[in-house]
């Protein structure tokens, strides 16, 4: 033992302890220990942390997938179930948000027709055969629908009830060939019938038919039902003049219409059971299937 | 350059590189942590070294190996340089002089280092402060994490002791 203490090797080892100290004091004084030799350790080991860090990240994500498999697996569980929940009271705020919408309207047609009496209904089906976009509701006699009620939406006129059945009702829309509404223009007040026609219904178009010839109807100007008839009520909003030619026999003119409501992608739709002036002149179905006839 | 020079480079080399990966296992997030506690490797791995190589070696060792864990600890820089060179020249000389190199005697020895270490640091960081549930904090942090050291001390023991046998295969003393 003496002779180490007598040894170079102790005067080494108690120079490198001093400078130890040394160091603690200047760090202490300091406060910080972000020294030169601190830093230019940090440098040397810095990249090799980094790289072990990545592969111990790694290798800990891999494993977590097997020690914690169950764990995972009844969290997965238990997400899909308040998952299942959510979707639940999604779809149930969606019928909610769409009858409040539907109920708002109501309130609107209810305040300036406190005649009518609304049955809202939700498509549920649509035949893609079919070229006039008709379609199938979720309301049927049960609910006191009957054949040629008016089908609207907020925006306007829709169709018109074809075929009743005990929870459902096939619509005719206005794009169909089959369906004549009397209608007339607010602008001019020259009245026509309105009507599919097999090369515009595929673009959503509908023709008004059998204007004045001497009319002065223009593009852009609303159509509206005329309610002589008794199948629809009075001014519920068809669609806008698109264009105005002279009909074939050269006898009246014709003007497409574009309609307000969205034919195509409609959804949810008010079907009016009753109304002021209904069925006048409207004897039964055999009427409606001819069209309304005005 | 002799044979036994250039043997002598090349094993202090591979030390070196077994002292360097210590640090990296201790300092790295998630590897080989237990609860939260990490082992602390590097003192073991030098006081392994300075019982197969002597004082002087394990000194050296212990001072530059306790620098690079003072720049990642929360200690008083300088610090972990002066307590690893004391306690490997220590050992190195209770090796010399005192125990034999038995896989007990070094694992006693790794294990008194490391908690002499701890509780240094326990005393100067925290009990010189009077913070509050100090007992509480030295049972869950203090006390696991010597634990798990001197559980991974054994094979840095093994590991150098064949490192020595393989290096300086003329020297069979235990």
């Amino acid at each position: 033992m003496q002779k180490f203490f007598k040894s170079w090797y102790f005067k080494v080892l108690c120079a490198l302890a001093v400078f130890s100290v040394a160091l603690m004091i200047r760090a202490a004084a300091s406060g910080s220990a972000e020294v030169f030799l601190s830093q230019a350790v940090s440098v040397v080991s810095q990249p090799f942390l980094d790289f072990s860090s990545s592969v111990t990240n790694s290798v800990n994500e891999f494993l977590d997938r097997f020690i914690h498999a169950e764990e995972n697996y009844l969290r997965v569980q238990e997400l899909e179930e308040e998952l299942r929940r959510a979707n639940e009271k999604l779809i149930d705020y969606e019928e909610k948000t769409r009858e409040n919408e539907q109920l708002r309207t109501f309130l609107g047609l209810k305040e300036t027709n406190p005649d009518y009496e609304f049955e809202p209904a939700t498509v549920i089906g649509r035949d893609s055969t079919n070229r006039f976009y008709s379609f199938t509701v979720d309301r049927g006699s049960l609910h006191g629908v009957e054949k040629a009620d008016p089908v609207i939406t907020a925006d306007g006129l829709v169709g018109i009830v074809w075929e009743v059945g005990l929870t459902y009702s096939h619509v005719r829309t206005i794009l169909d060939i089959s369906v004549e509404v009397g209608a007339y223009d607010i602008a001019t007040r020259d009245g026509g019938i309105v009507t599919g026609d097999l090369s515009l219904s595929s673009e959503g178009i509908c023709k008004l038919k059998y204007l004045p010839k001497e009319s002065g109807i223009a593009n852009g100007n609303l159509i509206v039902t005329s309610g002589i008839g008794g199948v629809f009520p009075k001014d519920l909003p068809i669609g806008r003049v698109k264009s105005i030619e002279i009909d074939p026999s050269g006898l009246s003119l014709a003007a497409e219409i574009d309609p307000i409501a969205d034919i195509e992608n409609i959804s949810n739709v008010t079907i009016i059971k009753s109304f002021n002036g209904q069925s006048i002149g409207f004897s039964g179905s055999e009427e409606a299937e001819e069209g309304e006839g005005e | 350059m002799t044979e036994h020079f250039r043997r002598k480079i090349i094993k202090f080399t591979v030390y070196a590189l077994i002292v360097f990966g210590a640090y990296i296992i201790q300092t790295t997030p998630g590897l080989f942590e237990f609860f939260g506690i990490s082992p602390f490797l590097v003192l073991p791995a030098c006081i392994c070294i300075a019982v197969f190589e002597g004082e002087f070696a394990g000194g050296l060792f212990g001072f530059f190996a306790g620098l690079f864990c003072d720049s990642a600890s929360e200690t008083v820089f300088g610090f972990n340089a002066l307590v690893f060179l004391v306690f490997c020249v220590c050992a190195g000389l209770a090796t010399i002089y005192i125990f034999r190199r038995s896989t007990m005697n070094i694992m006693l020895l790794c294990l008194g280092a490391v908690f002499l270490r701890f509780v240094l640091e326990y005393f100067f960081m925290f009990v010189l402060f009077d913070y509050e549930n100090l007992s509480a904090f030295f049972y869950t942090r203090i006390a696991p994490q010597i634990v798990l050291t001197s559980i991974f001390s054994l094979p840095l023991c093994a590991l150098f002791r064949k490192l020595h046998s393989k290096f300086e295969p003329g020297e069979t003393k235990e």
